[in-house]
């Protein structure tokens, strides 16, 4: 899951990309308003965290620039002020949610995660296909109740699939959502993350629960 | 109902109307006795008056008759002399034959009483001869109380009037007891009516205590009515009025400070927070705690900061700080300061221009400690806010009225117009500041305003072309 960070704060910018980090999310990180819009409409992200008071472009008329263009990507705003006008202005901006400085990272973690299931009718932490679960909050994946050692990008690379469950997803977009903004994104290395994947998922079951769609890309079927 | 009574006994409303009625009771009383003297005192007057009069005319009569009276023979009309003198005098003095005494003596032999007297023989003390005499006897046989007479000795006659003086002491305690029950009925009538006009009177007071109640701080913008009467309670109500206004004034002055002081302490504190609960989180490497506690020394650095700055900023503007102005040399002054920022302006590759146009000898009266501060602070802000490979400029000159200006010039992003005059508001500095990446410049900007304001001096910033930016000092 890719998420933006657009944060004046070099410092508090850089705890939320290294906390986010830590849980397998990829993180790109905007210091202003001008390179947030820029990055937030160009760039594919599953999630922005956006301060409200930013240099150049504040993080209201951001939040209203992303919405004009109809993108849907969930907004969890940032505000430094505690009083209810902001938050509403927030709100009716387009933010889905909102956080007040200073917060608890376990806190913006778990609304990060609440946001991201916002379209799923999954509700719990937990996401699943067929036998197979992954708990996004432990970030443990289980196939018929064995546990699964995951890496960090093969967990990245299946929570994406799975977000996206019967999905075809091309190389292009996923390598997109699993890397930040200054990998170098070669295709082939989501392959050799798939077959790496693949080994650890579906080796020794009947039903290959990640399938490849020869020319467009991957798909987890919930059968 | 009891302790109703008791804060009825301690308003102003019920001591006035007591104050009042008391005072009322005293005149009554000082004027009944005033009253009762001068009745007593001329009724007595009056009365000596006709005694002596009714015994000079007695004798003038009597002697009328001598000789009816110096050879008497019983005839048939007068048995006795009494009888004689009886008719002598009934016939010219009008008396209350009840009431009066009379007795008339001749030859040192008692020739007439009048029948009220019966046997009894008034003995009059003196014995002046041709002068009619006042005394004051008592007997419980005639009067029970003292009685009055006139006494004349002329010519072998010895006239006595006398008069009980019942009458004088009837009237004066008929006056007494009026005075024991109209007095009383006046001071109840004074209570009643000093109760109504004390309440008329303090009335307003009630409302304004009732409108005062009612004020607590949420409720600042409401005032108490009245404030347009010119009297006294007109002042009190304006009175109030101001210093409602003045609490409202320091109330949101608070309220806007505790807004500003937890906004500027918020960014170190997200920092703190964020950092160490992911330190706590997952073990890190020693590089990595290094870097987090080093991180964290300057954000605890930065919070104890922004606090010494607050409180000296709330200390300037209380004026606890003394002010101590003196005569200084501007450039001796100024020069050491502009030398000091040197290196910092050497780093960012800018030129520090000190620019001084021949006042050499130009004396200004200022507090160099706090005038230091400001002009640091400015200097400062010119060199973290201007371009790099630009120059700063420090440059003084002579205004009119033996004023004088310090301008510091730099070259940068023009500050927005609407924000010009907003810049030295300690509170609306959060929001610009991060906006345009200044952070700590606001809270600078207001100290220096405060120091500048309490030199009587002014402060201003502008916009000029090819990018620059002036801060303009004037004192």
């Amino acid at each position: 899951m890719r998420i933006l960070v657009v944060e004046d704060e070099k410092k508090v910018a850089s705890f939320i990309k290294k906390g986010l980090e830590e849980d397998y999310y990829s993180v790109d990180v905007a210091l202003d308003g001008k390179d947030g819009s820029r990055l937030a409409l160009s760039e594919e992200y599953d999630l922005i965290i956006l301060d409200i008071m930013l240099p150049f472009i504040d993080g209201i008329s951001i939040l209203k620039n992303i919405r004009n263009e109809k993108n849907p990507t969930p907004v969890l705003m940032l505000t430094a002020k505690d009083n209810v006008e902001d938050k509403v202005l927030g709100l009716d901006a387009g933010a889905d949610d909102y956080l007040s400085k200073p917060f608890a990272f376990d806190e913006l973690l778990a609304r990060v995660r609440a946001l991201l299931r916002r379209n799923s009718t999954e509700k719990r932490a937990i996401l699943a296909a067929g036998d197979l679960e992954l708990d996004t909050q432990t970030h443990k994946a289980f196939r018929g109740g064995t546990e699964i050692q995951l890496t960090p990008r093969e967990y990245a690379i299946l929570e994406y699939l799975l977000r996206n469950k019967n999905r075809v997803i091309s190389r292009t977009l996923l390598s997109e959502h699993v890397y930040d903004y200054h990998f170098d994104s070669d295709t082939n290395v989501i392959d050799v993350y798939i077959n790496k994947l693949r080994n650890k998922i579906d080796k020794g079951f009947y039903n290959p629960i990640l399938q490849t769609v020869r020319g467009v890309g991957y798909i987890i079927k919930d059968n | 109902m009891i302790s109703k009574i008791k804060k009825y006994l301690k308003t102003t409303r019920f001591k006035t109307t007591l104050w009042y009625s008391l005072v009322f009771l005293l005149l009554e009383v000082v004027m009944g006795i005033l009253i009762y003297t001068y009745l007593n005192q001329s009724m007595n007057k009056e009365l000596d008056q006709s005694l002596i009069k009714q015994a000079e005319m007695i004798f003038h009569f009597v002697k009328e008759g001598e000789f009816k009276l110096s050879d008497f023979e019983p005839d048939s009309i007068y048995s006795s002399p009494a009888e004689l003198v009886y008719d002598l005098i009934y016939e010219a003095v009008a008396f209350n034959p009840a009431n009066t005494f009379v007795q008339v003596g001749y030859k040192n032999k008692t020739i007439f009483r009048t029948a009220n007297l019966s046997d009894y023989e008034i003995k009059a003390k003196t014995t002046k001869e041709n002068k009619t005499v006042l005394f004051t006897f008592a007997d419980s046989l005639l009067s029970n109380d003292y009685i009055k007479a006139a006494y004349l000795k002329k010519d072998g006659y010895e006239i006595i009037v006398a008069f009980p003086s019942s009458l004088i002491n009837q009237t004066l305690n008929s006056l007494i007891n009026l005075y024991t029950i109209i007095a009383p009925i006046f001071f109840l009538l004074s209570l009643a009516g000093g109760s109504i006009i004390s309440f008329r009177a303090l009335f307003r007071i009630d409302k304004i205590i009732n409108k005062t109640e009612k004020i607590t701080t949420e409720n600042l913008d409401e005032m108490i009515d009245g404030g347009n009467f010119e009297d006294e309670y007109g002042r009190l109500v304006k009175t109030m009025n101001t210093m409602i206004k003045r609490i409202k004034t320091s109330i949101e002055y608070m309220n806007q400070f505790s807004i500003s002081v937890s906004h500027e302490l918020k960014t170190p504190l997200t920092i703190l927070r964020g950092e160490i609960e992911l330190a706590l989180k997952s073990p890190k490497t020693p590089e990595e705690y290094h870097e987090i506690l080093e991180s964290n020394y300057e954000e605890t650095l930065r919070l104890i900061n922004i606090i010494e700055r607050l409180f000296y900023l709330s200390k300037l503007e209380n004026s606890q700080i003394n002010i101590e102005k003196l005569p200084t040399n501007i450039r001796t002054f100024l020069q050491p300061i502009v030398k000091s920022f040197l290196l910092l302006a050497e780093a960012k590759k800018m030129n520090l221009i000190f620019d001084f146009q021949n006042l050499d000898e130009t004396i200004i009266k200022i507090d160099p400690s706090l005038f230091r501060i400001a002009v640091s602070n400015l200097i400062d802000n010119a060199i973290k806010f201007g371009d790099e490979n630009s120059d700063v400029i420090i440059k003084c000159y002579r205004e009119p009225e033996n004023k004088f200006s310090i301008e510091f010039i730099n070259f940068g992003e023009a500050i927005p117009e609407e924000i010009l005059p907003k810049l030295f508001d300690r509170f609306y500095r959060a929001e610009y500041s991060r906006n345009r990446k200044m952070g700590g410049m606001g809270l600078g900007l207001s100290i220096v305003k405060s120091i500048i304001d309490i030199h009587e001096g002014k402060i201003n910033v502008e916009n000029a072309p090819n990018r620059a930016i002036i801060f303009r000092i004037t004192i």
